[in-house]
């Protein structure tokens, strides 16, 4: 059985209809976002109080932070640097107290589930001013990619850290333990460093301008955390 | 329509270039741990340098294509027509890992690789209709635009037992293939070219 014409403008139509459909397919085409290959990195295991849950992600995609204040200092670790060779955390340091202060990184071990302990030496012992900061780098080098094959995902960093006001008092010595985890965080990457700006103080933690009488230092955080 | 549906079908598994199956052996990036921090400022993890990847590729699918034959004294006898079936096993590598884009991996060729074909021309047409010969080559490639490749191999006639020598130049769907089958004079030195088109499974794993 013959089928009947198709009117010119039935034709027309159907024509229009296939070339929008194919100029829509190569727009996508051309717009559609390659995702760069992601890695599994070593990162602050913060699940068992993890403020991600429920699907959040951190502002900056992959880092996640421990933070403590201890004696007038503000510590933030973090894991900056995961390979197939090793890991290597960032440790910044924040003086937020009214004078001084002395700090020895005097232990940094890193236990590695079913692998040992990897200890870095201790790092030079530096004399931050009030309200000066500085990044101090530690690499731990092992098979990480034997850890990773094998299966073995967790870890636990342990950071002695001794703060004293001046030469003449004795150091209090913090021990810190992180725990840390080795995970497959397939998140896009950010191809812009953001720049680092610390928190402002809260007003109680700000620094008071010391009075004349005034000699003893101010505890901004006592209680500190992470 | 009832051309319509087949139709589709056959476009839709055509278009199918690729099924990737990606291991997580291996995954972790390359760092250099003793070095100093590239950004003291920034507060973000760097990251990792790229491994890149190797893959294993099985590809199987149909051959056809055209050509002659030269007789040995040198005179182009008359045109062969063949189509035909072929296997696949390659290993490959490639400097750079592939982003996890579903389109990325349909345009997934090895920077360089070797590997194994097996092949049958079950029909062959030159001034009749035959079987043709089965063939065994061993392959080479690298990238160039695509995948570029020489195969090398030994082709075998049952239904005449003759065999001989077969080179095959192939650059992605394409290849050019010169058969030499010694002991039959008329069939002499036979140069085809055609399209290859084979469906692909790769497993894919980080160096």
């Amino acid at each position: 059985m013959r089928r009947p014409e198709q009117p010119a403008a039935s034709r027309r139509w159907a024509a229009w209809q296939v070339l929008g459909v194919a100029a829509a397919a190569i727009a996508s085409m051309a717009t559609s976002m390659a995702d760069p290959h992601p890695y599994p990195l070593w990162r602050i295991d913060t699940r068992p109080a993890d403020p991600f849950a429920g699907g959040r992600r951190p502002r900056i995609p992959f880092l996640y932070v421990a933070r403590r204040a201890s004696n007038g200092v503000y510590a933030e670790i973090w894991v900056v640097r995961s390979g197939k060779s090793g890991l290597g955390v960032a440790l910044r340091l924040r003086n937020q107290a009214v004078s001084a202060r002395r700090l020895t990184i005097s232990g940094l071990r890193l236990r590695l589930e079913n692998s040992g302990e990897v200890t870095h030496p201790a790092l030079a012992p530096l004399t931050l001013a009030t309200a000066a900061q500085q990044t101090l780098y530690a690499g731990f080098p092992f098979d990480n990619q034997r850890l990773w094959n094998e299966g073995w995902r967790q870890g636990e960093l342990e950071v002695h850290l001794s703060i004293a006001a001046d030469d003449a008092t004795e150091p209090r010595v913090d021990v810190w333990r992180i725990p840390l985890l080795h995970d497959w965080q397939a998140m896009r990457w950010v191809s812009r460093q953001p720049t680092f700006e610390p928190p402002k103080p809260r007003r109680h933690q700000r620094p008071r301008r010391p009075g004349p009488a005034e000699t003893a230092p101010q505890e901004p955080n006592p209680g500190g955390g992470v | 329509m009832s051309w319509l549906r087949p139709v589709s079908l056959t476009l839709m598994v055509a278009a199918w270039p690729a099924c990737v199956y990606r291991s997580q052996h291996n995954a972790p990036g390359l760092v250099d741990i003793k070095a100093p921090l590239r950004c003291p400022k920034c507060q973000q993890p760097e990251r990792p340098a790229d491994p890149g990847e190797t893959y294993t590729v099985l590809s199987a699918g149909l051959v056809g294509g055209g050509g002659g034959r030269l007789r040995p004294a040198g005179r182009a006898d008359h045109g062969v027509g063949e189509l035909g079936c072929e296997a696949t096993l390659l290993w490959g590598e490639d400097s750079r890992s592939l982003p996890y884009n579903p389109f990325s991996e349909h345009l997934l060729r090895p920077e360089r690789g070797f590997g194994a074909t097996l092949g049958w021309m079950f029909l062959q047409q030159a001034g009749e209709l035959a079987l043709g010969p089965l063939y065994a080559e061993a392959q080479g490639h690298i990238f160039a635009g695509g995948m570029l490749g020489l195969g090398l191999g030994w082709a075998y006639d049952p239904q005449k037992a003759l065999h001989g020598p077969q080179a095959t130049l192939f650059w992605n769907t394409f290849y050019f293939r010169v058969t030499h089958l010694f002991g039959d004079e008329r069939a002499g030195t036979q140069l085809t070219g055609g399209i290859l088109l084979k469906w692909r499974w790769t497993w894919v794993r980080s160096r």
